[in-house]
């Protein structure tokens, strides 16, 4: 089925939400992930896989937390579905299982 | 300080088109980001990619949904229409493509030709008092001719304005015939378009003046005005007013004073000119002649311009008083004279007369292209209403719960409407998209620079949509119209819907096969008599014959040159035949006397008869062949009081045969010449013209065309020594020449040019309705699968089967074919008698074309239906 698909990006964005746990919002994702990964993040591309996710259920959302610097407006902050997790671990698996196949690496290294 | 704002422009933006519902996140998310590279990048950089942010938040899910300000049911349902009719269009790919393409070219065709027809018919409407300018055509009605010329002696002109009060003004014109050598300073060079014209020529028309003043320029004698592109040929970016140019006419210099420059003559005019040159220099160089010759001396195109609203006929019954008076003479001979007035607008399409300036256009032509392109729209609709109404009954269940869920009639018939003008629509786009691609080609077809004048012109755009629209309504109301008339009941019961319409189809398949069937006929009949004139002994053998213009610059040694240059050429083996003359065939002969009489008979019976000069040596170039007696010779002194007669002009002298004319004499004028020899006729020119008589006579110093018969298929060689020879003896003179054939060939530029026209939009003509016929006969032959599986189980074989699919359309074939017959013939005799020689209409003219559309019929249908009788019949037992 294909919304239960993973995009790169959006198991990007996914994880990110993961570790910032309570605090993940527009901003705060796109620098952590800048900050991580060294790749510019346009507010578009996030924003759209956000709303992907959401749409797929890999992610809820909830609004909040006006604050100044933001001209007083509100943030949307996201968390990780149950939905979410089991396809990130999926994924995880998947990657584990694969690279354990390829001779000559080791993960432990 | 301020505090940095982000940019207000890219904030309105994402308002504008951002959902609502984002919109809060968003601004907040920016204006945070942006406050935090404030103060890494500095104001002007986070400003910059604050916007280049917003501009990255144009993806469809954040985008305002497009709402529609009223959502009344009507709108609502408009554009569910329109949805359903793009899903049919991309359901039924092939049907929908097959309209398509069939209204794409049937619309490009219409335009073409509308845009060529329109040119045609704008001829000399941009004169700015063109419905008060008319041409005077001089007709003379003999008892077995009627003979109409647009020239007319000077003395006209003038006295018109004089009686009438009318008449406001006239400006008359004398072409210079053929060509001459106009020279400034070291450039010289050959000119065509020449005339002398009157002072008023610049105020009765509105041909541009780039220099000079419209009242002034011609008024002097030994003036003269240039076209732009002549000006620049000769000068440069030179000033020309006022310096001396160079002119020749008959033999010697004159010069002239450059008063006035005029923009190049448009295309769409029927007297182009490129050089201008002052009546009062004519009336000079004549002596007068050419200002009050009442008779004789006739080939003066002659233009009034008229009082606003006055009546022409009534101005035409007052010049019937006219020749009444002056014209006396003629009436005495049994010539009725008539003076006519021609609308300036009408000339180029419907006059062709005598002394016609250029070739001009066949109205009737341009008409039945016009009607032509309306039926290949109408091949191209009836595709559309052919395919509509055999599909009907596919859409019986939709047009049924539209009718249960309160759908009228008339929600229905717009419904359909609307998908009809969808796919017009499409094509009216796409043609468009074509013509302007394929304009340039179709330019050099015709051999015009046709302006995409539908693009520009609003008047002819809402011309062609108002075709367009009226064809795809009515193309569409038909099928609409059947398919809400369904009973809903009806619909939803097991019982296959009876088909409406099949008479309708099986007619409209009639018609676009025996169009089809004329067409091609029109395209044989055309490139036949194409050939035939190509290849008809015109009595002359124009093969082999190089001619060269003759030397306008010559001096007083010119008769010594001339000799030594004939003797030169005469060594040269390879030249067996060589000749000068006045003129040559392909031309028309423009030295006509009009009183020329066989001596013994009375004074009054005086006939016009075209007068060629021609040196020693044209009877054996050209082949003419004599009946009787001999043709002129350099032993002989006194042959220059000789003449020879072809033998139509013997005829119209009145010789009973052509011996009965030998050495008889000839009076014209005031000269008494013998015949000594009659030749067989020959064709001075197209075909479409009668044999000319012609009186040859010996004129050994005529320079106009030196011609040449060559005796081998090496011309370079022969054209190199002729070239050095010419440059011996006639310095200065640019060495002109052509090939005779492809001159004479020239004159069916015209004819074959139409015959292209013609095959090609044939050619597409049928195209269309091939498309439409495989598109029906696929929809058809479908709705019949599970028939044929039937038959198949039940032992049919596949020839059978074929027979029995394919019948039917052979059966409309030959209905067409019937229709067609009379039609090909009336309308192939009323095109072929434009021609003096034609060919005959005979038994193939109708069967090629009927055999070829059996075949194309066949082939189309025959290919479905081999298809579906192949088809496993288990599989079409299956079927729904």
């Amino acid at each position: 089925m294909k919304f239960t698909q993973l995009g790169e990006f959006e198991e990007l964005v996914l994880l990110t939400i993961g570790a910032l746990q309570d605090n993940a919002y527009g901003v705060s994702i796109k620098n952590e992930i800048q900050d991580k990964t060294e790749r510019k993040v346009s507010i578009g591309a996030l924003h759209s896989a956000l709303n992907r996710l959401e749409k797929k259920g890999f992610v809820n959302s909830h609004v909040g937390g006006a604050k100044a610097e933001r001209g007083g407006r509100r943030k949307r902050f996201y968390t990780i579905t149950l939905i979410g997790q089991q396809a990130l671990l999926k994924n995880y698996q998947l990657r584990t299982d694969l690279i354990k196949l390829i001779p000559n690496i080791s993960i432990d290294r | 300080m301020d505090k940095a704002q982000p940019p207000k422009f890219a904030k309105w933006l994402l308002k504008k088109f951002c959902r609502e519902e984002h919109l809060e996140i968003f601004l907040g998310d920016l204006e945070e980001l942006f406050y935090q590279r404030i103060n890494t990048m500095g104001v002007q950089n986070a400003r910059w990619i604050y916007t280049k942010e917003v501009l990255s938040l144009f993806r469809p899910f954040a985008l305002k949904r497009i709402q529609f300000r009223s959502k009344t049911n009507q709108t609502v349902m408009l554009l569910n229409y329109l949805k359903i009719a793009w899903r049919n269009l991309f359901k039924h790919r092939i049907q929908s493509s097959i309209n398509i393409l069939g209204l794409t070219i049937g619309i490009l065709v219409y335009l073409f030709l509308y845009q060529y027809v329109q040119f045609e018919r704008s001829y000399d409407k941009w004169h700015t008092n063109v419905s008060e300018i008319y041409r005077l055509r001089f007709d003379r009605i003999y008892e077995d001719k009627h003979d109409k010329s647009a020239g007319i002696t000077p003395f006209v002109g003038p006295y018109l304005k004089q009686e009438f009060p009318e008449v406001l003004d006239y400006t008359k014109l004398w072409q210079f015939g053929g060509n001459s050598i106009l020279q400034y300073q070291d450039i010289s060079f050959r000119q065509e378009n020449i005339y002398y014209a009157d002072s008023s020529f610049f105020q009765v028309f509105s041909y541009p003046l780039k220099a000079g003043s419209p009242s002034q320029v011609l008024s002097d004698v030994n003036t003269m005005v240039l076209s732009e592109r002549v000006a620049q040929k000769l000068f440069g970016n030179e000033d020309p007013i006022g310096n001396t140019v160079k002119f020749n006419s008959g033999g010697s210099f004159r010069e002239y004073v450059i008063s006035g420059i005029a923009e190049n003559s448009p295309e769409n005019t029927h007297l182009k000119f490129d050089v201008l040159l002052s009546f009062k220099t004519l009336v000079q160089a004549t002596d007068g002649r050419a200002h009050d010759f009442l008779l004789g001396w006739n080939a003066f195109l002659t233009y009034l311009k008229v009082q606003p609203g006055t009546d022409k006929d009534l101005l035409e019954q007052k010049l019937e008083a006219f020749t009444e008076k002056y014209y006396a003479r003629m009436k005495e001979r049994n010539i009725q004279p008539l003076l006519l007035l021609q609308p300036l607008e009408s000339i180029h399409l419907e006059s062709n007369l005598r002394f016609e300036p250029e070739p001009n256009g066949n109205g009737k032509m341009v008409s039945f292209l016009l009607i032509l392109a309306f039926f290949i729209l109408a091949i191209a609709w009836f595709n559309y209403v052919n395919l509509a109404t055999a599909r009907t009954s596919e859409r019986t269940k939709e047009v049924g719960i539209r009718k249960v869920a309160g759908a009228n009639r008339l929600d229905l018939v717009r419904q359909f409407l609307l998908e009809a003008l969808l796919i017009n629509g499409i094509s009216i786009i796409l043609a468009v998209g074509l013509l302007v691609l394929l304009q340039p080609i179709f330019n050099s077809m015709i051999g015009k620079d046709l302006p995409l004048s539908i693009l520009y012109s609003p008047i002819h755009m809402v011309e062609i949509l108002g075709v367009l629209v009226f064809g795809a309504l009515i193309s569409s109301i038909y099928p609409a119209g059947i398919l809400a008339s369904f009973s809903p009941v009806k619909m939803f019961s097991n019982k296959k819907v009876q088909f409406k319409g099949i008479n309708v189809r099986r007619g409209l398949v009639i018609f676009q096969f025996a169009i089809s069937i004329i067409l091609i006929a029109g395209t044989l009949v055309v490139s036949k008599q194409i050939n035939f004139m190509r290849n008809q002994d015109l009595g002359v053998d124009l093969d082999k014959v190089i001619v060269l213009n003759g030397p306008d610059i010559v001096d007083s040694t010119f008769t010594a040159r001339f000799n030594s240059f004939k003797e030169e050429v005469g060594r040269l083996n390879a030249i067996s035949g060589h000749t000068n003359s006045t003129t040559i065939p392909g031309r028309e002969i423009t030295w006509v006397n009009n009183s020329v009489r066989w001596a013994k008979r009375p004074e009054t019976e005086v006939n016009s008869i075209p007068i060629m000069g021609i040196g020693p040596g044209f009877f054996k170039t050209f082949q003419l062949e004599t009946i009787v007696g001999r043709t002129f010779s350099e032993d002989y002194q006194q042959d220059s009081n000789r003449v020879v007669l072809t033998a139509a002009a013997a005829r119209k002298l009145g010789f009973t045969s052509p011996e009965a004319a030998l050495n008889e004499q000839v009076r014209d004028g005031d000269y008494l010449f013998e015949v000594i020899g009659v030749t067989e006729d020959f064709n001075q020119q197209s075909l479409n013209m009668d044999y000319h008589p012609v009186i040859f006579r010996y004129l050994p110093n005529s320079i106009s065309y030196f011609s040449f018969k060559v005796d081998t298929d090496d011309y370079a060689q022969v054209l190199a020594s002729l070239e050095s020879q010419w440059k011996a003896q006639f310095p200065g003179n640019p060495f002109d020449y052509f090939f005779m054939d492809e001159f004479f060939d020239r004159q069916y530029k015209a004819d074959l040019q139409f015959g292209q026209i013609f095959g090609i939009f044939s050619l597409l003509a049928i195209l269309i309705a091939i498309l439409g016929l495989f598109g029906l006969s696929t929809l058809l032959i479908a709705r019949r699968t599970k028939e044929i599986g039937i038959r198949k189980v039940l032992g049919a074989s596949i020839q059978s089967l074929f027979i029995h699919l394919s019948l039917g359309y052979l059966k409309l074939v030959l209905v067409a074919i019937i229709f067609a017959i009379p039609a090909i013939y009336y309308l192939g005799q009323l095109w072929l008698n434009n021609y003096a020689f034609h060919i005959k209409i005979t038994w193939w003219v109708f069967i090629i074309p009927a055999f070829i559309v059996t075949l194309i019929a066949i082939t189309t249908v025959g290919y479905k239906s081999i298809k579906a009788a192949l088809a496993n019949p288990v599989k079409a037992l299956k079927h729904e």
